[in-house]
């Protein structure tokens, strides 16, 4: 792994945790840990831009140091938020990679499905009740829309190619480069 | 790009999100549907049965102090309904959720890992003769 | 549609299939009527037919009420008692007074509708905070009374009730079973056969339990060593557990004997089983007061299962399906 790259995946890690630490502010909706997924843009960048490899380095790290600021490591919410986002990760890299169909959009659907998925999995094993998927209908309509809204935002900066130019080995000529 | 061939680009997406629409909107459908039941509610701490109440047979509202793993928690409970009115929790999720009334629909408050789980109850098949109930 | 689009649907179908597992859960629905708790259950939980059962029973809770004075227009045994001149009712209720009237001879006065100031007069004594036994000549004027058939007696002209005397009504020993008998006819029209309907734990109707052999189990709080099995009929049971009171050595129960004004419990518990519950529930008081060898000739007489339990010899007959515990 290059410098220039290694660099800008701390950057990427440091976004995802601001993002996600930010998030933590936000009141879920009356469905428990339902948040925006702001941080998930950047996972979702990192696995088109970069592979999967990167990606989980990224959201690994993002769910480490957002539990830590949180003063949530190793309590359930952090299983369930490391679930969730493992889970998300290899289901977006599935459909990446097998399901050609799907844009992003559906991608982004996936995963955030999955992302909700995995925490109801870790609730089901913390509490012993898999009773806790009563929730899952009211966590995956509000997975429509951030599903829906990652990749929007997704989209819109893989469109402009910034990460690829940032990483080519190319001299780059500062003034060409546009933000 | 011409409409269609923007809908022709998305149409496995449209169809992921048409099959989670159409799916979520049957289940919350179908848990708004009001059903009278009898209900049992069985409060569990950390995975171990702390205590089940028969809410077919409360006739008043009342209160229950419990511990969760981390902080007290009060329960209210009334005729075929229990609610979390207070827990020591951050997010109190577990509150916002006011009284359940509904079998199958639970009450989870993570942080103290409490899962209180709404039943119904079993068909009744037996009955006790001679003892005079009021 | 492709493999694995069809897979990937199929796996996202999962876990709303998990969020809906339910089915249709049993109901029941208690109140207190006729100085008791009666409690419906509708195993299929069809709260409408429970409603409609409840609302009936509240009719009659309003008829057979004696104590309190009814709601205008409401001619109840309350407006019976208070009056010697013609009382309109409501045709249930005609009905279910003429069946009453009709039993002293069937049970050899044992069943006696006027017997109310007797069993006040034991209710005033057994229900004191120090229960005591009311005085002879008190019970005897009572008992007279009754027997004075020549001036005291129910006249009864299609909907019109005329009381006659100075003895008055207790339906107590008839009235839960013979409402339980009048909204049977509820559950027949929202076919639904599994049901049981509780009336004080005195008075019973089962219909056909959905699971097993269709029978629902009835123990008794007086007797540990028997119980019985039924379905599909009613089930009139009288015993002291209900309410009673010892004085000196004696237990006195809520059932009292119309021809010798005593309350002195022969029995621990009397039973009588058949398709008409509001028959149960009065035979079932004259089981309890008739004893073991009576108690089998009439009901072998009027079709009915019977248990008999003394507290220390247990019989029971006509097909009665009685199990050990």
């Amino acid at each position: 792994m290059s410098v220039r790259k290694m660099t800008l995946l701390a950057m990427m890690m440091a976004l995802a945790v601001a993002l996600g630490y930010a998030e933590s502010f936000i009141p879920s909706f009356w469905v428990p840990g339902t948040k925006p997924g702001l941080a998930n843009m950047v996972i979702l960048l990192c696995l088109v831009e970069f592979g999967f490899f990167e990606a989980l380095l990224v959201n690994l790290g993002r769910v480490l140091l957002v539990g830590a600021l949180t003063g949530t490591v190793f309590q359930m919410g952090f299983y369930m938020s490391a679930a969730g986002a493992l889970l998300s990760l290899i289901i977006m890299w599935i459909g990446l990679r097998y399901l050609k169909k799907l844009t992003l959009y559906g991608v982004s659907l996936l995963g955030a499905l999955a992302h909700d998925g995995g925490q109801l999995l870790v609730g089901w094993a913390f509490l012993g009740n898999p009773g806790v998927f009563y929730y899952f209908p009211f966590m995956a309509l509000i997975s429509l829309a951030t599903g829906f809204f990652v990749a929007f935002v997704v989209t819109r900066i893989v469109k402009t190619g910034i990460l690829k130019r940032i990483l080519s080995e190319e001299k780059q000529n500062p003034k060409a480069v546009k933000p | 790009m011409t409409v269609k061939d923007f809908f022709r680009r998305h149409a496995y997406d449209f169809l992921a999100v048409s099959s989670v629409l159409v799916l979520s909107s049957a289940a919350l459908v179908y848990y708004a549907i009001p059903k009278r039941e009898d209900l049992i509610a069985s409060v569990f701490v950390e995975k171990s049965l702390l205590a089940t109440y028969d809410l077919s047979k409360e006739t008043t509202e009342r209160t229950i102090e419990i511990e969760g793993k981390f902080t007290p928690m009060t329960l209210g409970i009334k005729k075929n309904a229990i609610a979390v009115l207070e827990s020591g929790c951050k997010s109190q999720y577990c509150v916002h959720q006011g009284y359940v009334s509904a079998a199958n629909h639970p009450i989870v408050c993570a942080y103290n890992e409490v899962y209180i789980a709404l039943s119904g109850k079993e068909p009744v098949n037996s009955v006790v003769a001679g003892v005079m109930v009021l | 549609m492709r493999k694995k689009t069809r897979f990937s649907l199929l796996s996202a179908v999962v876990p709303f299939l998990c969020s809906c597992a339910s089915g249709a859960s049993p109901l029941s629905e208690s109140k207190v009527l006729f100085d008791t708790l009666v409690t419906g259950y509708s195993n299929s939980g069809n709260s409408a037919c429970l409603d409609e059962v409840f609302a009936e029973l509240t009719e009659w809770d309003q008829w057979l009420d004696a104590f309190h004075v009814p709601p205008a227009g409401v001619a109840s045994i309350y407006t019976i008692n208070h009056t010697n001149e013609p009382v309109t009712v409501s045709a249930p209720l005609a009905e279910l007074l003429f069946f009453m009237n009709s039993l002293p001879s069937q049970t050899e006065g044992l069943f006696n509708p006027l017997i109310g100031n007797l069993t006040a007069l034991w209710k005033e004594g057994l229900a004191a905070s120090t229960p005591f036994v009311p005085e002879q000549t008190a019970i005897d004027a009572a008992v007279a009374e009754i027997a004075d058939t020549e001036h005291n007696f129910l006249e009864i002209n299609g909907n019109t009730v005329t009381r006659h005397g100075s003895a008055t009504l207790d339906v107590g020993a008839v009235g839960k079973g013979w409402v339980l008998r009048e909204v049977q006819h509820v559950f027949d029209d929202y076919v639904e056969p599994d049901y049981l309907l509780d009336g004080g734990s005195s008075s019973f109707l089962f219909g056909e339990y959905g699971k097993g052999d269709g029978t629902y189990t009835v123990t008794f709080s007086d007797l540990a060593t028997k119980g019985l099995k039924l379905q599909k009929t009613a089930l009139g049971v009288s015993s002291i557990s209900e309410q009673n009171a010892v004085i000196n050595g004696v237990t006195y129960s809520h059932l009292v004997n119309p021809l010798t004004g005593s309350a002195a419990a022969p029995a621990v518990m009397a039973s009588a089983i058949g398709i008409d519950a509001g028959l149960c529930d009065a035979m079932s008081t004259v089981f309890f007061l008739a004893g073991a060898e009576k108690t089998k000739a009439i009901a072998t007489k009027m079709g009915l299962g019977y248990v008999y339990y003394d507290g220390t010899s247990f019989v029971s007959g006509n097909g009665a399906p009685v199990y050990d515990r």
